[in-house]
């Protein structure tokens, strides 16, 4: 699957892991499950792998709508930009959206599930309200709910049957994040591009990957959306020829070393993203080798969903915390679960993340899941390169 | 000066390239577009996929013949052919413009 994340994917590479007995419905679940089957279909296209009749028209089909469904989003964002520009409402570009202009050849490049504006904060108000005159409306569940109160969005907007979405952003993070930065610091260094015949306006590569790192390894905690973070780390890093002088300078100063190092490491691992073995240095936690191995392997455990991921969200917090260390990144006790809607909801598997009524022989079972999972992860093996070449580990 | 009428006669010194009222995603040997204008998709197969790359850059009708014979087991007089009524069902759903003749 990650394969596919990768810049240029070693064809040899590709076909020797589909070759190698791999189960394709389970790939062709965890391409829909990432947004990703227009890009696993291009590269299975091109190897020219061999999927089985059924399972062969099953992901082509998939793979129009989910291109058809990008298209729309480009003309969506495009009568968007038109909307807000009518009112002289500024608008910065943010993760996918932005991406899809800067780091990738084409905007259908980079499947998103919605679209995500900056908008400067005085204004937030005035364009979620005027998108409602062109169409897009808030359903009442998401008006209502109290937790946008202190969001970093306002109440999520859809058109036509809901399935395109929009989310006017005021801020790039929710409020409780830990992160010593400000808004203002992305628009300071926004860029314009063309495209389409029109001007958008996104953040600077450097913010467009501090973002990614941040977002994944922090507000997703490393459970989710990797395969597009991994994808955009090596796509920034590829186009934008990141300046990774400065890159590190930011990521300490806003305090985000660590959420960086594991992002980037395990886009590198997986994806083939050209991080230096110096700039990881520079940004991994003081541990041994060992220990950000076998960190390593957790998550390399838990980047998708899977038989093999931690079975304990009590155990996956934890070694989130040893491996982010955020006492000792200065975040104080601001935590990701304390925000994301997710957990609100009850985590990645619907396991409560409030202290349980359980038995003890029930509490018993799930501390032997847990070591179990332990001794598990630390034999699970590292996976091939996408690329067909051998980084130096960092030590 | 550029034409997108569906009745303009498409010849091999006619120039040709996509219009900007459209967008596009390659799926490996396919292409899926969809016309801002009218709001319907369209889908093409490998050859109108090439056919659909060297769009994207103005270019002369007798140009696209020529790589796609070059690439392709097809003799020039159908590839021309075939090409144009290709391009003619373009310009009629609004896909490309015609820049004139040269």
């Amino acid at each position: 699957m990650f394969f596919t994340a990768a810049v240029s994917p070693s064809d040899s590479a590709l076909r020797q892991a589909l070759n190698a007995g791999i189960d394709l419905d389970e790939l062709c679940v965890l391409a829909e499950h990432e947004k990703a089957v227009s890009i696993v279909w291009r590269h299975l296209s091109r190897v020219g792998g061999e999927l089985g009749t059924d399972r062969h028209q099953r992901l082509r089909q998939s793979a129009m709508v989910s291109a058809m469904h990008m298209l729309r989003y480009q003309t969506l964002l495009r009568d968007t930009i038109d909307l807000l520009a009518a009112e002289d409402i500024d608008v910065l570009l943010l993760k996918g959206a932005g991406l899809a202009f800067t780091a990738y050849p084409l905007f259908t490049d980079r499947p998103m599930g919605d679209l995500d504006l900056l908008i400067r904060s005085p204004n937030g108000f005035r364009a979620w309200t005027l998108l409602q005159t062109a169409g897009w409306f808030a359903s009442d569940v998401e008006i209502e709910s109290k937790r946008f109160s202190n969001h970093h969005h306002f109440p999520r907007l859809a058109i036509g049957n809901g399935v395109y979405q929009v989310e006017i952003h005021d801020r790039v993070l929710p409020d409780e994040h830990p992160f010593r930065f400000t808004v203002d610091e992305f628009w300071a260094r926004a860029l314009n591009v063309e495209a389409n015949g029109r001007s958008f306006r996104v953040p600077h590569p450097m913010h467009q990957l501090w973002h990614a790192c941040v977002h994944f390894a922090w507000s997703h905690q490393m459970q989710w959306g990797s395969w597009r973070t991994f994808r955009d780390a090596a796509w920034i890093i590829e186009k934008s020829g990141i300046d990774w002088k400065e890159f590190i300078a930011f990521a300490r100063k806003t305090l985000a070393t660590t959420c960086c190092f594991w992002t980037l490491r395990l886009a590198r691992r997986l994806a083939g993203a050209q991080v230096p073995d110096s700039t990881l240095d520079c940004l991994r936690p003081p541990y041994s080798r060992w220990m950000v191995d076998q960190l390593e392997r957790h998550f390399l455990a838990s980047v998708l969903p899977s038989v093999n991921s931690c079975p304990s969200a009590g155990l996956t917090q934890r070694l989130w915390e040893i491996a982010v260390m955020p006492r000792w990144s200065g975040h104080g006790r601001a935590r990701p679960w304390h925000v994301s809607d997710r957990w609100r909801r009850g985590g990645p598997d619907g396991e409560s993340n409030r202290p349980s009524n359980a038995s003890l022989t029930a509490r018993i079972r799930k501390a032997k899941a847990g070591a179990a999972y332990l001794v598990r992860a630390s034999r699970l093996a590292v996976p091939m390169d996408p690329l067909g070449q051998t980084f130096a580990e960092a030590e | 000066m550029s034409s997108s009428n569906p009745r303009h006669a498409i010849s091999p010194a006619s120039m040709v390239a996509a219009s900007s009222d459209q967008v596009s995603a390659s799926l490996g040997n396919e292409t899926v577009l969809l016309s801002m204008e009218s709001a319907m998709y369209y889908g093409i197969d490998s050859v109108g996929s090439r056919i659909w790359e060297l769009l994207q850059e103005p270019i002369r009708v007798s140009q696209i013949r020529d790589v796609i014979t070059s690439e392709y087991d097809v003799d020039a007089e159908r590839c021309e052919a075939d090409v144009i009524a290709f391009l003619q069902r373009l310009l009629a759903s609004g896909l490309i413009e015609v820049r004139g003749d040269f």
